[in-house]
Formats: C-alpha cells, sequence, structure tokens
C-alpha cells in the first residue's frame, strides 16, 4: 500500500493518510485481512509524529475500515469491498473530468452534492 | 531455430542425461547386486571408519536402497526440471541439475555397487578391505559424467529477463513524503512441501535416535536449522521510503537494502524462478543478481550503483517501482547535504 502526505497542504497530515488509505482500498491495494503497517514504522517513514498516524488509524477504525486488536496491529475489515468495486468507476469518472477540464474539488464538489 | 524449439532441445537432452541415464545405471547396478546375492555374506559391511568396515547391514537392503535412491533422485531431478520450466523458460541452472543428476547417481551408485561387490567370497564382512580405490574412482568417474554431462548439453538461455518494463515515477510534489509497503509471502503450495519435509525429517530423527545411533543429534541441528530457515524466509516485508528500499522478515533477519543513494535504475519484470535462479528462496543467480524469489511472476527490480541488480518478488510492484523511481531521481537532482 502508497502512505503519501504533503506538509505544504492545508489538509491536515492525519486526514492525509486516511485519504491514502481509502485511495489503497479504492485501487484495490488492499484485501480484507491485510494488515496495515504498524503506526511507528508508518511516523519513522515519513518523518511525521506517531500520534498523527495513530490518529488517523482511529479515524479509519471509526469509519470500520480496519479493526484495532491490541498486539495484531490494525487489520483492514470487509469493509474494504465496496470501495475496490468502485475502482474502475471513479477511473472513468476522473478521466471524464479531466478531459472535460474540472478541477479535482469541483468534481468531488459534485459528487458530494449529487449524493445528499 | 526458434527460442520454442531450442528449449525443446534442452530439455530432452536434460531427461536423457538427467534421469534416463541415471536410471539405466541404477537398473545395471541393481541387476549385478542382485545376481552376486548369493555370493556376498548374508551381513555386509554398509559403513567404513577409517580403520575399517564399522557399520554392517542385511544383503539384501544394499540393492533395494540403491533401486530407491537411484530411481528415486532420477525422478527428483525431472520432477524439479519439468515443474520448474512450465512457462517454457530455460537457463545455465538446469544444464548444471542435469549435470548435477548423473554426478550424484554415479557417485553413489558405482561407490556402493564397488563396496558391495567386493565383499564377494568373503565368510565375515569384519574383513572387507578398505573404500579409498572405490571412493576415489567413483568420485572421479561421477566428476568426469557431470562435465560431460554439461557439454552434452546445449546452451540454452530465453530471454526471460528481457520484459522488465521501466515505470513512469509517481507524481510527488516538491517536499511530499510517501512509503509503500506490501508483504510478500511463498506460495501456499511451497509452504506445504517444505514443512512437510521438515516434519520427515524430525521423524527421521527422532528414529534414528531411537535406533541408538549418535547420528542423531547432526540430524537435529539439521532440523532446527532447516526450521528457523524456514520461520525466517516464508514472509518478507517490504518497503519503499525516502532511505530506499528494505526487504525484511517479520522477525527482522534477515534483512537486506538498497539505500537509495545506491539505486540506478529501477523497473518491473516477471521472474522465472529454476530458469533465472535455480530455484526459490534467497537467491544469486549466476550473473551476479541477488533475488529473493517467493514465487514466480511480478517482482521489483533495482539496478545497483555498478550495474549489480536486486530483484524481490512481490505483487504491485509497479507502485513501488513508481515511488522509488520518483524518490531516488530527487535525490539526484537534490542529494542531501
Amino acid at each position: 500500500m502508497l502512505i503519501r502526505v504533503d506538509p505544504a497542504s492545508d489538509t491536515p497530515i492525519f486526514a492525509q493518510i486516511v485519504a491514502s488509505v481509502h485511495a489503497d482500498a479504492a485501487a484495490g491495494r488492499l484485501a480484507a485481512g491485510d494488515r496495515l503497517p504498524s503506526a511507528r514504522d508508518v511516523a519513522g517513514s515519513l518523518g511525521i509524529n506517531l500520534h498523527t498516524v495513530l490518529r488517523a488509524y482511529q479515524q479509519l477504525r471509526d469509519e470500520g475500515l480496519v479493526d484495532m486488536r491490541r498486539g495484531r496491529g490494525a487489520i483492514v475489515t470487509d469493509a474494504v469491498e465496496p470501495l475496490a468495486h468502485l475502482h474502475h468507476d471513479i477511473a472513468a469518472l476522473v478521466a471524464r473530468a479531466r478531459t472535460l477540464g474540472l478541477a479535482a474539488d469541483t468534481l468531488a464538489a459534485l459528487v458530494k452534492e449529487t449524493y445528499r | 531455430m526458434t527460442a520454442h524449439a531450442d528449449v525443446r532441445t534442452a530439455r530432452r537432452r536434460f531427461l536423457l542425461i538427467g534421469c534416463a541415464l541415471p536410471a539405466a545405471i541404477t537398473l545395471v547396478a541393481v541387476a549385478l547386486m542382485v545376481a552376486w546375492l548369493p555370493d556376498v555374506p548374508p551381513t555386509v559391511a554398509t559403513h567404513w571408519s577409517g580403520s575399517g568396515p564399522d557399520g554392517f547391514g542385511p544383503a539384501w537392503v544394499v540393492p533395494l536402497t540403491t533401486a530407491l535412491l537411484g530411481f528415486g533422485l532420477a525422478a527428483l531431478f525431472a520432477g524439479i526440471m519439468l515443474v520448474g520450466t512450465r512457462d517454457g523458460q530455460w537457463g545455465p541452472m538446469l544444464r548444471l541439475l542435469g549435470a548435477l543428476s548423473i554426478g550424484t547417481n554415479v557417485l553413489l551408485v558405482v561407490g556402493i555397487t564397488w563396496t558391495f561387490g567386493m565383499q564377494r567370497g568373503l565368510a565375515d564382512p569384519q574383513d572387507a578391505p578398505g573404500v579409498g580405490w572405490p571412493l576415489l574412482v567413483s568420485g572421479l568417474l561421477a566428476a568426469g559424467a557431470g562435465v560431460g554431462a554439461w557439454f552434452a548439453q546445449p546452451n540454452v538461455t530465453t530471454d526471460g529477463r528481457t520484459p522488465a518494463r521501466t515505470v513512469e515515477p509517481l507524481d510527488l510534489a516538491a517536499g511530499e513524503r510517501a512509503m509503500w509497503v506490501r508483504t510478500t509471502a511463498m506460495a501456499p503450495a511451497a509452504v506445504v512441501a517444505i514443512i512437510l519435509s521438515i516434519v520427515a525429517l524430525a521423524i527421521g530423527t527422532v528414529v534414528v535416535a531411537a535406533a541408538g545411533s549418535t547420528a542423531w543429534w547432526v540430524m537435529l541441528g539439521v532440523t532446527v536449522l532447516l526450521v528457523l530457515l524456514a520461520v525466517t524466509t516464508f514472509v518478507f516485508r517490504v518497503r519503499v521510503d525516502d532511505r530506499g528500499l528494505l526487504v525484511r522478515s517479520p522477525v527482522g533477519v534477515p534483512r537486506f537494502s538498497v539505500p537509495l543513494a545506491e539505486v540506478e535504475a529501477v523497473s518491473v519484470r516477471n521472474v522465472h524462478p529454476t530458469a533465472e535462479f535455480g530455484g526459490w528462496g534467497i537467491r544469486i543467480a549466476p550473473d551476479g543478481a541477488f533475488g529473493i524469489v517467493l514465487r514466480a511472476g511480478e517482482a521489483l527490480q533495482v539496478t545497483r550503483r555498478g550495474g549489480r541488480r536486486f530483484v524481490v518478488t512481490v505483487d504491485d510492484a509497479a507502485t513501488a517501482a513508481a515511488l522509488l523511481e520518483a524518490l531516488s531521481s530527487r535525490e539526484r537532482v537534490d542529494p542531501p547535504r
């Protein structure tokens, strides 16, 4: 799985980690039963605070995307499947938006608006 | 001649030299020993120390053991070759395997047959002569057979390595940080096969110990070593971050790494374990490439400065390669002070 954070971005770091995991799930890079890297490893690799990573993992647990057990780490749950199913639809939608010259934020706002 | 026909020729030659010939030699040896059975004492010497024979067994067991060993090894080598080259790939490792097969066969079969035959007409196996000559001659014959078998096989190397693809670097912003991790594991069938063979060895150890032989502690050592090796090489965690590539077992050792500054080029390719690395596991190919080869198929390949290749079989290698390429090109442009 790929985790990326940009300290220059306006989005908080923990939210960027959450978004990375969502993207991994949608891209089919995560399957139910996979274990996320330990928060310590992620903090070490990305040069960020351990508590920031833990906060991201807690949010993923609150969403039901991972299951946290003491000693076993964060395990991806079945909730990953719907995200993976949307992979091709999202890729197609983004490609279409790009050819139409739509910005990512605009597309996201449109999707949110339609979902309501 | 096409590559496909070349591989067919190499495969046929392997089957002839590494399997059919050893089986034929075994057959002749077993027939000879069965014919000699009335002439040798009912109990024969089967093991020698420096000062003379020190191990004995019933005479009929010797041809039986020879048959099992000879045919078994020929079948084993054939199996390794047939299973390992199902993908139609061939390489020097297989040529070496064929030579090893006939060499091992000659060493064992000639040695056993000679030491059995020289006991004809003896009343007491304690009087069996020394094994210096049989060992020397069977060793020389085995070496000759191995070398001959190497040259009797065609030098075929398929281009299983060419489909290495370079990847577009991941689009990273200037200060953006990223990591990629993935667990890579041996195929379940391979794990089962290894566990079964370790269990068989463990049972053998117990049997040998129960029989009162002092060899049991050597076997115990080998068993423990194999368990340790298996535990530390079934599964690896592969990680790419701004320090470079790290491959380590969940236990922590062994660990292998390529620092970012050492990365010359990154690509994704298909690995054919038998043809290229001579099998599975932590491997060094004849051309010096270092491989962590747990299965056939998708692999991340890093060319180090100086040209040596580091290969690890892992899923989603394209993403890993894209990130490693992005990080290393960033390092090349702006090396840390």
